[in-house]
């Protein structure tokens, strides 16, 4: 039995989530049908409507930001010395949550896997390269996940700064083999900051 | 002692729905040509193994029009009673011991252990080195749940290194730094997996050589592990760096290791004979069984998928004084009357046909 057309399209578009099947996106869509009022659905279209027109990476870090420059970058009184480096914008606010760390970030967008088509130059690799040209950053924490690819990526980017007298850390292992960063929990992750060893 | 009690399919192979209790000692499985025999066996090794011992293909074990496959089974270890679950679908499998599943499959192998004796062992000797690899990898996943861990990061990164090499190749990538870095990861697991093999090899043998003597009377078989990767030198890599972009692909480490038998200081793979080549297979899976026993102080479960009724009554009399009496035993025949059952103390038969149970006797009484 096939759904109306209209539903299908909700239903096709709920699809496109990580980790969201078909059945999955029957509930979600059905859930919307049956109970969002008029109100929700103004709700929901003007959030989609906001982040589409507000949200963009940061000019400078790539963080998600509804600025030209992200709030953590034009914040002077954060220390300039240091650049924690992530996959993701989410890794960004769960560490931010911790309030350990005072430094700046750069945000990746992503992980070095040749087999799934991504090479270095698809990331901003070459952009953190260019930031490292002020004087000012001197050291590069390296928090990717600790997966294959996370260290495939660290190692990539320890190798591009051998030669340079910035001093590359990588964050300890705190946390499991395998574990992602935005997953962990705060414990664990404050003492992979505090444990961050030369790289 | 490590038994299967009860072992539910659904969907596997020709089984639609299936559950059978079996006995704690000898399973003659019986029925005709591809009615569903080595199918069962085959469920029970994939059950502990995670993987099939005759595909690597593992939705080729989905029944035709599902879309999923389970196999089920309730089992002890010594005391210890298992329930144990593999889910094979489209999107993965998923393992489940006692009801809670196994996000890494290395933690769930080991829980049970099996030898499968079958007729594919002769590609074993004969086939090609990957056969080889496979006998190892598949001992080694049941023994050290760190190598099963080894290997599949091991097959990862080298899909990675092999796709840089590929744009390499084609010069749609210059990234000598990228290839290093994937080289010096790769490295980190071909040492590991390299060392566990030598290790379990040197063992081995010392198992094999005494069973060999027993069957054959000769003594002068030699096995020799010939990794791809040199003792000690991570230079390896580096080293074939240029080949390897020429050709697009990894041209060393554990994925090209090999493994041979001499007879008196010759090939086996060129000069033996059909019956040596049986006699060797025999002992290296006979072999296998004792180092379970020694040296993981377990007793395997053991699964004879045909080669039990090829042998003529002497050698069937022979490989079961071989065999532990304690162990439970899964032999499939088509013809029960090629075994001797009079040598069998207590024994179950299940008769399959079309993938369905046709018939279960206990002890003797026709069918
Ligand atoms: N994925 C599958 N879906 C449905 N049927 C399958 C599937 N895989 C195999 N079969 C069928 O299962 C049947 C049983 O195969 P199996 O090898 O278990 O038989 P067997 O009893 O061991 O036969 P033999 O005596 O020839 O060794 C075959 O007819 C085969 O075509
Ligand atoms: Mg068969
Ligand atoms: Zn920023």
């Amino acid at each position: 039995m096939d759904y109306p057309e209209a539903l299908s399209l909700l239903i096709e578009q709920f699809m496109r989530y990580p980790g969201v099947g078909r059945k999955t996106a029957e509930r979600y869509a059905l859930y919307t049908i049956n109970q969002f009022s008029q109100q929700d659905y103004e709700g929901f279209q003007t959030a989609l409507k906001r982040v589409q027109e507000e949200i963009r990476p940061c000019s400078n870090c790539g963080h998600l930001t509804d600025q030209d420059v992200c709030r953590i970058c034009v914040d002077k009184t954060r220390d300039q010395s240091k650049i924690l480096v992530v996959e993701e914008s989410k890794d960004v606010v769960v560490i931010e949550k911790t309030r350990t760390y005072r430094g700046l970030y750069h945000v990746l967008d992503g992980v070095i896997s040749p087999a799934n088509g991504i090479g270095p130059e698809e990331l901003r690799i070459k952009a953190l390269l260019t930031r490292l040209k002020d004087a000012a950053h001197e050291e590069v924490i390296l928090a990717t996940n600790f997966s294959d690819e996370g260290e495939t990526t660290a190692l990539y980017i320890q190798r591009l700064l051998r030669d340079t007298d910035i001093l590359v850390t990588r964050i300890a292992y705190g946390m499991p083999a395998g574990g992602n960063i935005s997953y962990a929990d705060e414990i664990t992750l404050n003492k992979a900051l505090e444990g961050r060893k030369k790289f | 002692m490590q038994k299967i009690e009860t072992l539910e399919l659904k969907h596997f192979r020709p089984y639609d729905s299936l559950r059978i209790d079996f006995s704690p000692n000898i399973n003659i499985i019986t029925g005709d040509n591809a009615q569903g025999k080595t199918s069962l066996i085959e469920a029970i090794f994939t059950l502990v193994v995670t993987k099939s011992h005759k595909t690597t293909f593992d939705t080729a074990l989905i029944k035709e029009g599902d879309d999923f496959a389970k196999i089920t089974a309730q089992a002890k270890n010594g005391d210890k009673k298992l329930h144990l679950q593999l889910v094979i679908s489209k999107e993965g499998k998923k393992a489940i011991h006692n009801h809670i599943e196994y996000k890494r499959l290395s933690d769930y192998m080991g829980l049970l252990n099996v030898v499968m004796f079958a007729p594919e062992d002769l590609f074993l000797i004969k086939g090609s080195p990957s056969e080889r690899r496979r006998f190892i990898d598949l001992a080694l996943s049941q023994i050290n749940r760190h190598y099963v861990y080894h290997l599949n990061q091991y097959r990862k990164l080298l899909k990675e290194r092999n796709e840089h090499l590929k744009r390499l190749q084609k010069k749609k990538s210059d990234d000598l730094i990228l290839l290093d870095v994937l080289s010096e990861q790769l490295w980190h697991y071909a040492k590991k997996i390299t060392e566990k093999r030598k290790v379990f090899l040197e063992e081995l043998i010392t198992y094999v050589q005494p069973i060999f003597k027993a069957l054959s009377g000769k003594n002068d078989l030699r096995i020799e592990y010939e990794p791809s990767l040199l003792d000690g030198c991570d230079k390896s890599y580096k080293n074939k760096q240029t080949v390897d972009i020429a050709l697009g692909t990894t041209t060393v480490g554990p994925h090209r290791d090999e493994c041979a038998f001499f007879f008196a200081g010759q090939p086996v793979r060129k000069i033996a004979s059909q019956g040596q080549i049986r006699t060797l297979t025999l002992a290296l899976k006979l072999a296998l069984i004792d180092y379970f026993k020694q040296e993981k102080k377990v007793t395997p479960i053991i699964l004879l998928d045909d080669v039990f009724s090829e042998l003529d009554r002497h050698h069937q009399k022979n490989l079961l004084t071989l065999l532990d009496k304690k162990a439970q035993i899964f032999i499939t025949t088509t013809e029960l009357a090629n075994i001797d059952v009079t040598v069998l103390d207590h024994y179950k038969v299940i008769k399959i046909k079309s993938g369905t149970i046709e018939g279960v006797d206990t002890n003797g009484s026709d069918l």
